[in-house]
């Protein structure tokens, strides 16, 4: 059994390298401290940092971590397990766009326990995200999240859009560290120039 | 490998070990892949902390016992090669890790 566990502590140890560029983080900052600001201010051109923080993290991905890091198709299980997170993402994501799109229509919800909905919807799929994906940072951020959920259902603003602009800095702060130490850490390499240093170091 | 023993034959499980397998750059190795599908050669060199000199020497090994197959391609004008275990590559890693449980296993602390 005991096999078993290193077997899986190997593959999650992969799984995990891909967690290390901080990219992850800044997406997670940047949004919600784009929703943040816009909350405060009322001003749509801060949802420009959440399209920021996608292109970053997709970008980054391309051309920071995978020259660093090389590529590794995983087994069939974690697919799956990274499967049912997008599913669950994106099924929250249709229902909160339902409802806005009921809001903006002027549909009376008023019998809905929206507030609730929300409370648990939101930290839980964070915390789906981080259990089914072996992030463990991410369970901090369900607990921010969680924080200015709550704030901005029972409270409201300012308080809660201030919650969520701190609550952005946070993963922002921990992703620009992780970033710059990942870029320290692992350089861009190609295997032609290896190749070539190999055979240099021969002759 | 016989292995004789107050005049009785017996056949020791540590003998009969898979030598291709049982060497700590390959044993990393093959337990990297074995775990997932496939790896891209600067992957493995991540996991592993082998250089690429030494990588290279140890999948030519592993190849030739035909336990990796090996795939060149391109991404952009950049070169990369991906790596997965063979059909016998993982039957003989499975084989050693059953093996090693069998002998270790029984050992007292």
């Amino acid at each position: 059994m005991s096999e078993m566990i290193d077997l899986r502590d190997v593959e999650r140890r992969a799984w995990t390298l891909y967690f290390q560029d901080g990219l992850w983080d800044i997406f997670f900052g940047l949004l919600f401290l784009g929703g943040g600001l816009r909350a405060l201010t009322d001003n749509l051109w801060f949802y420009l940092l959440v399209f920021a923080g996608i292109l970053i993290f997709i970008l980054g991905k391309r051309w920071i971590t995978l020259p660093r890091l090389g590529q590794i198709h995983f087994s069939a299980g974690r697919k799956a397990r990274t499967a049912v997170v997008r599913v669950v993402a994106l099924g929250a994501m249709i229902v909160t766009a339902v409802i806005f799109i009921l809001i903006v229509t002027g549909s009376d919800l008023s019998g809905l326990p929206l507030n609730w909905l929300f409370v648990i919807m939101v930290p839980g799929v964070f915390l789906l995200m981080a259990y089914m994906m072996d992030f463990t940072r991410l369970y901090g951020y369900a607990i921010l999240v969680t924080v200015f959920t709550v704030l901005g259902e029972f409270v409201g603003d300012p308080a809660a859009a201030w919650a969520q602009i701190i609550a952005g800095m946070v993963p922002l702060a921990v992703g620009i560290f992780l970033l710059i130490r990942f870029l320290r850490t692992y350089p861009a390499v190609d295997e032609s120039t290896l190749a070539e240093g190999a055979d240099n170091g021969r002759s | 490998m016989a292995v004789h023993n107050s005049g009785q034959e017996q056949i020791h499980p540590l003998a009969d070990l898979d030598r291709t397998i049982h060497s700590p750059a390959r044993l990393m190795i093959m337990t990297n892949l074995y775990v997932v599908e496939s790896a891209e050669f600067i992957a493995l060199m991540n996991l592993t902390g082998l250089s690429w000199g030494n990588l290279s020497t140890h999948l030519s090994k592993l190849e030739e016992a035909g336990y990796v197959e090996m795939e060149k391609g391109f991404r952009g004008k950049k070169p990369y090669t991906m790596v997965r275990l063979t059909g016998d590559g993982r039957a003989a890693f499975k084989t050693y890790k059953d093996q090693m449980q069998g002998v270790l296993g029984e050992l007292p602390d």
